[in-house]
């Protein structure tokens, strides 16, 4: 299980988005309206998720899972208090 | 609080939402509302407007609703590939009836009084520029 390897903050993390309990910056609110891609999709990346990266430089974590319309997206998070999604893109 | 304007939202270019609150963090300005609140908003306003639902307008209400592909489904008994189709199809218009349940759906959901015709329910054929206030 994904789980078992994971730090508490990643627990967090992705405890909070699936409960929809996250903000958006607008850069990832622009980002999101290029794709189409809604703030139900990015609950789902964390309910599927495939893989969770810590980003050291920026004190990020990367989350990789599907969208609702079963397109692989990554979604950049922080935890900060509250959990702030930072960007999100598509996987080539 | 410090206030901005949307546009374009959930890739609707005719789409514009003002008075959204927002605050400075180290990653630039966030939006301070809980999640989904837009999107209500914005899905109440297409009903209201009488907007076609295409992809890209289901995508959003859909999500607004916090419904999956599979409720979807269920509720207009249609298969789970068909609600996908739709939502990856972003430019193409819903099929006429199932549209109109949708509206129907969405009405009832957001708790909305749809006080409408067959052809209210059908809609027009192209959307116009929408404002709204998250105020």
């Amino acid at each position: 299980m994904l789980l078992l390897g994971m730090t508490k903050q990643e627990k967090l993390i992705i405890k909070r988005i699936k409960a929809g309990e996250f903000v958006l910056t607008i850069h990832a609110r622009e980002r999101m309206n290029e794709r189409f891609v809604s703030e139900m999709d990015i609950v789902e990346v964390a309910k599927t998720l495939r893989s969770i990266r810590y980003q050291e430089d920026k004190d990020t974590y990367l989350l990789l899972g599907l969208s609702t319309w079963k397109e692989k997206l990554t979604v950049s998070a922080a935890l900060r208090g509250q959990v702030i999604i930072v960007t999100v893109f598509f996987e080539e | 609080m410090r206030r901005t304007t949307l546009k374009h939202f959930a890739g609707l270019t005719y789409l514009t939402i003002t008075n959204v609150p927002i605050k400075d963090t180290e990653f630039g300005e966030v939006i301070n509302l809980k999640p989904m609140l837009l999107e209500k908003l914005v899905a109440v306003a297409l009903i209201e407007n009488k907007v076609p639902i295409r992809g890209a307008e289901f995508r959003v209400m859909k999500s607004a609703l916090g419904l999956s592909n599979e409720a979807i489904a269920d509720k207009l008994g249609i298969s789970r590939n068909t609600v996908l189709k739709w939502g990856k199809e972003v430019d193409n218009r819903l099929p006429a009836p199932y549209e109109m349940l949708f509206r129907v759906l969405t009405a009832e959901l957001l708790k909305i009084r749809l006080n409408a015709t067959i052809s209210d329910l059908r809609a027009e054929n192209k959307a116009k520029k929408i404002s709204l206030e998250a105020a």
